[in-house]
């Protein structure tokens, strides 16, 4: 009976650190995927409303997908959202960044930035830590951690 | 106490997580580094272009257009590798391209660029409506510059921009009048009317001219002078004479007369009509 509420205390209790940590995330995310790409193309004049839903609909899906990572990360389902997460980042960089070529004009000038090599830098992070998730996963799977009881005397 | 032992990552994990941080901080430092350079660089393009410093000097004649003295400084801290590409067009035709390939500007340093462009104006000449437009009518020269600027291999900005250059017709300001008029015999008198341009094109103006003068008191007559050959080089002014054998009444009276005029060079004929008062 204690033991049991032992174990629904720590469930609480892991629960509660991951919302922390996936609300901390979600802020992270929400600065890098949402807000830096709004102000560049708002400070730009790039910025379309297609280019708005883009940046809307990618931030939504990436929002999501941290949020179960982190909540079911023991679960199969955080792991395949993870390996998704890290898909859709990786695609959404290469996206909003129109595949590493932006064109703006400047007072009669049409300036056009080509950054393939940044953009590669950018999309092997969230490919890497796709990586890293899977190579946890199976590493969990086959080495299980124990589960130490402490024994009144 | 419940309590989980937690496994130590292993090592391929580590080397993951090793991965990604480095990953991420070399992302991040050149950001920032190429970020700076660019920003003083982009600063010193544009305040160099607000205050006319650096700006280069650009000078045309019948074969080459000159693009001299146009400085640019790196005051970033990466090295600045520069391209710059011109493009000179009459209306769609080209005229004539050019580049400096790669120049690499280190960081804290200057380098001047000129650029020669050869101007190829065989399109003008073959082409009946642009020859005509360059004949007859001050045209514009669109100048296209393109400048590629590089912090490689990370970021590469091209700057495109134009504007225009007018190009003086090649028969500016032609105009004919009557010079003298000389008694040949008792019924006849030589008429020598005088043309003159200037050629304020790029090209050479090089043909033959046909003028006939409408009679005034006959209808459908027409007084021929023999043809002459035009020639004039860029920026040359021409004076050429038409010798017109008259009727000695044809000149009587102060009136316009109309000349008609062919022209045929390069293998093109132009008509049109003028004319000049007595």
């Amino acid at each position: 009976m204690r033991l049991e509420a032992h174990r629904k205390q720590n469930r609480v209790l892991t629960y509660a650190g991951r919302a922390a940590k996936a609300a901390i995330f979600l802020v992270i995310n929400y600065a890098i995927f949402f807000l830096a790409p709004s102000s560049f193309f708002s400070t730009t004049g790039l910025l379309t409303s297609e280019i708005e839903a883009t940046i809307s609909s990618y931030f939504l899906v990436i929002a999501s997908l941290t949020a179960l990572n982190i909540l079911l990360k023991d679960n199969v389902i955080g792991l395949a959202s993870s390996i998704c997460l890290g898909l859709v980042q990786a695609l959404y960089i290469y996206v909003i960044t129109d595949g590493g070529v932006l064109t703006i004009s400047l007072s009669g000038l049409a300036l056009t930035l080509k950054f393939k090599m940044l953009l590669y830098l950018m999309m092997a992070i969230p490919a890497v830590n796709m990586l890293k998730q899977i190579s946890d996963y199976l590493s969990r799977s086959s080495t299980q951690p124990i589960e130490m009881v402490e024994v009144e005397g | 106490m419940a309590g989980v032992a937690e496994v130590e990552q292993p090592l391929i994990s580590k080397g993951f997580r090793l991965l990604t941080a480095g990953l991420g901080i070399t992302l991040l430092l050149t950001l920032a580094a190429i970020a700076y350079s660019f920003y003083e660089d982009l600063a010193y393009f544009f305040q160099g272009l607000g205050v006319s410093e650096g700006l280069p000097q650009i000078s045309i004649n019948g074969t080459h257009l000159t693009v001299s003295g146009l400085t640019l400084a790196n005051r970033g801290v990466y090295p600045l590798s520069v391209a710059l590409r011109s493009d000179v067009k009459i209306g769609d035709a080209d005229l004539g391209s050019a580049e400096t390939g790669e120049i690499v500007v280190p960081p804290s340093m200057r380098k001047q660029i000129d650029l020669t462009l050869p101007i190829n104006f065989s399109k003008a000449y073959t082409d009946y409506n642009l020859l005509k437009t360059v004949l007859f009518n001050a045209t514009a020269a669109t100048f296209v510059m393109k400048v590629d600027f590089g912090l490689q291999p990370f970021i590469g900005a091209s700057f495109e921009g134009g504007f225009s250059g007018r190009i003086g017709a090649a028969l500016e300001g032609l105009t004919f009048r009557l010079r003298s008029v000389e008694q040949l015999n008792e019924t006849h008198v030589r008429a020598d009317v005088e043309m003159k341009f200037t050629n304020a094109s790029p090209l050479v103006v090089n043909g033959l001219l046909h003028a006939s003068l409408t009679s005034t008191r006959q209808k459908n007559l027409q007084h021929t002078a023999p043809p002459i050959e035009v020639f004039a080089q860029p920026s040359q002014r021409y004076v050429g004479q038409l010798g017109f054998t008259l009727p000695k009444e044809e000149l009587e009276g102060e009136m316009w007369y109309v000349l008609e005029l062919k022209f045929d060079t390069l293998g093109h004929t132009y008509v049109w009509k003028a004319g000049f008062r007595v």
